[in-house]
C-alpha cells in the first residue's frame, strides 16, 4: 500500500468516525480531535530527511495495509498467556486491546477510568488529554490524539506497594492491525507508584502500535515506570511518553527493548519544578534486521533539577540501535546536574549503532556531561573465561548479559529484574542457562 | 612416565618479532619447575602460548600436552584437559559474579572428566573451603569477577581458582609480583597443599623470593627466548646473587640448552 493510500484511508476513517461515532467513544467532535487531525495532515509521516527520523526509515512500518479500526475484542482467556508480565502474579492491571479497555483490576491506591465510559466533561479545563503532549509536537502524537478510540486514566494516590501492570496488546490474527492506545497516568502529590507498561502483539500479521502516554508527577511524588518491550517479530511500535514533573518529584524509567521488528521510544521529560529528578535507563538488544530507536528529551526548566540517562545496547547481525538524547537547560535553570551515556557493543560488521547526544544549555551554573561509546566485547575477558573452561559462546553470553544488565541494576522489583535478566540471557545465548547466580 | 608437558624447539613471534627462539622444555607430573629470566626474555609469551592466547605466531616447534597437540586445542579445551594459567594481570569482569563464573567453569571441567555437575550447595561448600586456604572472604563470591579487587586480592583469587579447579598442570605467571610477604606465604602454602604426584607446576618468576616458599624441583633460566640453563633450586639463589647479566657472556659460549634430567 502506498503512503498516499494510507493517508486517504486515515482521512476517511477520521471523517467516518465524526459522522457515526463508531469505535470513537469519547468526544467524537472534540476540538482537540480536529486540531490533532489537522496537525497530522500538516506534518504527514516523516521520512529520513526529517531530523528526528534520520536513522530510522518508516517505510517498512507504513507498508502493510492496516486495519484502522479495533476489531472485535479478543477474549481475556485467549490473551492471558500473552499478557502476563512476570509469571502468574495477580497484579493490579489494565489490559488494553487495540486501544480499548478490555479488563482491569484496581487496587488500593490505584484508580482506573476510561474516558469513553465516564461522564467527565471533555470540555472542562481539567480535560486530561493533550496537556503534556500537544498534538502539534509530533505526527504520531497527532494521529493518536485524533484517532484513539479511548483514553485510559490511571491515578496513583498514597503509596500502593504493588506494581501496576498495563498491557497494551494489538491483535493481528486476520489482517495487519493499527492500534493507538492512549494512557494518562497521574501521580498525586507526595504519592509513590510503580507502573509497568508492556507491549504485546498477537497473530502472524504485522501490527503497528502507536501508543501515547501522558504522565504527570505532582509535587513531591515519585514514579517508577517500566517499559517492557518484548513483542514478537512482526510487531512495530512507536511509544511516546511525555512526563511532567512538579517540584521535588522523582521519576525513574527503565526501558527494556528486546523484541519486535521496529521499536521507537520517545521519552519527553519536563522537569518543571525545582529540585525534580529524572533517571532514564535503557537495556536494548537487537539482531536479525531489528531496529530499536530511542529518543530522549530532558528539559530542565527549573532550578536545582537533576537528570541521568544510562542506555546500554547490543547490536548483532544486521540490527540497528539508535540513541538520540537531548538535554535542554532553559534560562534560569541554575544548579542543573545532567548526565547522559549510551554504551554499545557491536557483534557483527553489519550491525549499526547511531548515538547522538544533543545539548542545549542556556544557563550558566550547570553541570552537564554526556558520553557515547561503541565497541566490541572485551577480548581479554573472553580469553580469561575461556581459559577457565567456559565455552566461547557461553562466555560471550555472560559478558553480554553483564553488559546490558548494568542498565537494570537499579530496577527495584526483584521479579522484574530477574525476568529481564532471563530475557536478556535468552537473547544473548538461546541454548544455555546463563542466568547470573548470586549465593 | 610420559611427561605432562613437552615443548620442542618452540619458536614464536609477536608482530613479526621473534620472542621465543627455540624453547625445549619437559615437565613430568609430580614436579615443580621454575622458569626465571629477566624482563623481555619471553617468560610471559611462553605462558600465553601455553594457555592459547591469540596474537602469537608459531613459527616452528611443537607442544605436547599429555600426548596431545596442545597448539590445536582451543583455550577452553586446554582448561578442560586440566591446564591452568594463573594470569599475571587478572581481568576484571564487572557484572559476572564470581559464583556464576566459577561454578560454570568447574562444571564444564567436571563434565569433561565425566563427573556430575556440582549443585549450588556442593559448590559453595567447596569454594568456601578453598577460599579459606588463601584467605579470601567468601563474600567475594557475590562480587563481579576481580571487580574492584586489590592487586594482591586478584593474585590470591587466581590461586583460589587453581585450588578449586584442581588442574593437572598449573602455570603461575609472575604470581608473586605485587604481593606482600603475608600474601606470598598464603599463595605458596595454597600451592604446596596442591602438590601431588598427579600434578605439575610451572612457576614463572622474575625473582627468587617466591621460590623460598614454593621449593622447585628444577629451575630453568629463560634468556633471550631460549632456556639457557637448567639446574636445581640452588640455581635460583645463584641468579638472585649474581643477577642475569653473567649469563650473557657465559650463555653465548655454552652449548645450549642443557637440561638436567631430574
Amino acid at each position: 500500500m502506498s503512503l498516499q493510500d494510507l493517508h486517504s484511508r486515515l482521512t476517511e476513517a477520521f471523517e467516518r468516525r465524526i459522522q457515526t461515532g463508531d469505535h470513537y467513544r469519547w468526544a467524537p467532535n472534540h476540538p482537540l480531535r480536529h486540531r490533532a487531525f489537522q496537525a497530522f495532515q500538516r506534518m504527514g509521516f516523516p521520512t529520513t530527511r526529517h531530523e528526528n527520523w534520520k536513522y530510522t526509515s518508516l517505510a517498512p512500518v507504513l507498508r502493510p495495509s492496516y486495519n484502522l479500526e479495533p476489531p472485535s475484542p479478543p477474549t481475556t482467556t485467549a490473551l492471558a498467556e500473552h499478557l502476563t508480565l512476570q509469571g502468574k502474579l495477580p497484579l493490579p492491571h489494565l489490559w488494553v486491546a487495540n486501544g480499548l479497555l478490555l479488563t482491569s483490576r484496581a487496587a488500593a491506591g490505584f484508580q482506573i477510568q476510561s474516558l469513553s465510559l465516564s461522564q467527565t466533561s471533555t470540555h472542562s479545563a481539567q480535560f486530561p488529554i493533550g496537556q503534556i503532549l500537544e498534538p502539534e509536537s509530533e505526527t504520531f502524537v497527532a494521529l493518536n490524539t485524533a484517532l484513539t478510540p479511548d483514553a485510559i486514566l490511571l491515578t496513583v494516590e498514597d503509596a500502593p506497594s504493588e506494581l501496576f501492570h498495563i498491557a497494551l496488546v494489538t491483535t493481528a490474527e486476520m489482517q495487519p492491525q493499527l492500534a493507538q492506545p492512549r494512557l494518562n497516568i497521574a501521580v498525586q502529590p507526595n504519592s509513590f507508584g510503580r507502573v509497568a507498561i508492556s507491549l504485546h502483539a498477537t497473530g502472524s500479521h504485522p501490527s503497528l502500535t502507536n501508543a501515547v502516554a501522558e504522565v504527570s508527577l505532582d509535587v513531591g511524588s515519585e514514579l517508577e515506570l517500566i517499559l517492557w518491550e518484548l513483542p514478537p517479530t512482526p510487531a512495530f511500535a512507536i511509544v511516546t511518553v511525555g512526563v511532567k514533573l512538579a517540584a521535588h518529584a522523582r521519576l525513574r524509567v527503565w526501558t527494556v527493548a528486546l523484541g519486535g521488528a521496529l521499536l521507537r521510544n520517545n521519552l519527553y521529560i519536563r522537569l518543571g519544578g525545582p529540585s525534580a529528578d529524572a533517571q532514564l535507563f535503557g537495556a536494548t538488544m537487537v539482531n536479525k534486521q531489528q531496529v530499536v530507536d530511542h529518543r530522549t528529551l530532558v528539559e530542565h526548566r527549573a532550578e536545582g533539577c537533576t537528570s541521568n540517562q544510562l542506555y546500554k545496547s547490543v547490536a548483532d547481525e544486521q540490527g540497528t540501535v539508535t540513541f538520540t538524547g537531548r538535554i535542554h537547560v532553559y534560562p534560569g535553570a541554575q544548579k542543573t546536574n545532567a548526565y547522559q551515556a549510551h554504551r554499545a557493543v557491536l557483534l557483527s560488521e553489519k550491525a549499526t549503532v547511531n548515538a547522538r547526544p544533543q545539548l542545549e544549555i542556556y544557563a550558566d551554573d550547570v553541570r552537564c556531561t554526556h558520553g557515547a561509546t561503541a565497541g566490541t566485547l572485551d577480548e581479554e575477558a573472553l580469553f580469561y573465561m575461556r581459559s577457565r573452561g567456559l565455552p566461547e559462546s557461553h562466555a560471550r553470553a555472560l559478558l553480554l548479559h553483564a553488559f546490558v544488565s548494568e542498565a537494570l541494576t537499579t530496577l527495584p522489583d526483584e521479579l522484574l529484574r530477574s525476568s529481564a535478566s532471563q530475557a536478556i540471557a535468552e537473547r544473548a545465548h538461546p541454548h544455555a542457562e546463563v542466568v547470573q547466580w548470586t549465593p | 612416565m610420559q611427561p605432562i608437558l613437552s615443548i620442542r624447539n618452540l619458536r614464536v613471534a609477536v608482530e613479526g618479532k621473534e620472542i621465543l627462539r627455540g624453547v625445549d622444555l619437559v615437565i613430568p607430573l609430580g614436579e615443580v619447575h621454575a622458569i626465571m629470566g629477566p624482563n623481555g626474555s619471553g617468560k610471559s609469551t611462553l605462558a600465553a602460548v601455553l594457555a592459547g592466547r591469540e596474537g602469537y605466531e608459531i613459527m616452528e616447534g611443537e607442544i605436547l600436552y599429555d600426548g596431545r597437540n596442545l597448539l590445536e586445542m582451543e583455550p577452553e579445551e586446554r582448561a578442560r584437559a586440566g591446564l591452568f594459567l594463573a594470569f599475571q594481570y587478572p581481568v576484571e569482569i564487572p557484572g559476572v559474579t564470581m559464583a556464576t563464573f566459577l561454578r560454570t567453569a568447574l562444571n564444564e571441567i567436571r563434565k569433561a572428566q565425566g563427573l556430575e555437575p556440582l549443585d549450588p550447595i556442593e559448590f559453595l561448600t567447596l569454594a568456601r573451603d578453598r577460599m579459606e586456604w588463601v584467605g579470601i572472604d567468601p563474600g567475594f563470591l557475590q562480587r563481579g569477577v576481580n571487580e574492584g579487587f586489590s592487586g594482591g586480592e586478584k593474585k590470591r583469587n587466581e590461586i583460589f581458582q587453581l585450588l578449586l579447579l584442581e588442574p593437572r598442570l598449573a602455570i603461575l605467571d609472575e604470581t608473586d609480583s605485587g604481593l606482600d610477604i603475608d600474601a606470598l606465604k598464603l599463595v605458596a602454602s595454597g600451592v604446596n597443599r596442591m602438590r601431588s604426584p598427579q600434578r605439575a607446576f610451572v612457576v614463572i618468576t622474575h625473582y627468587q623470593r617466591l621460590l623460598n616458599y614454593i621449593i622447585p624441583d628444577v629451575v630453568h633460566v629463560l634468556y633471550d627466548g631460549r632456556i639457557v640453563r637448567s639446574g636445581g633450586k640452588e640455581l635460583a639463589l645463584e641468579l638472585e646473587e649474581r643477577g642475569y647479566d653473567w649469563l650473557r657472556t657465559e650463555g653465548e659460549e655454552l652449548v645450549l640448552p642443557t637440561i638436567d634430567e631430574p
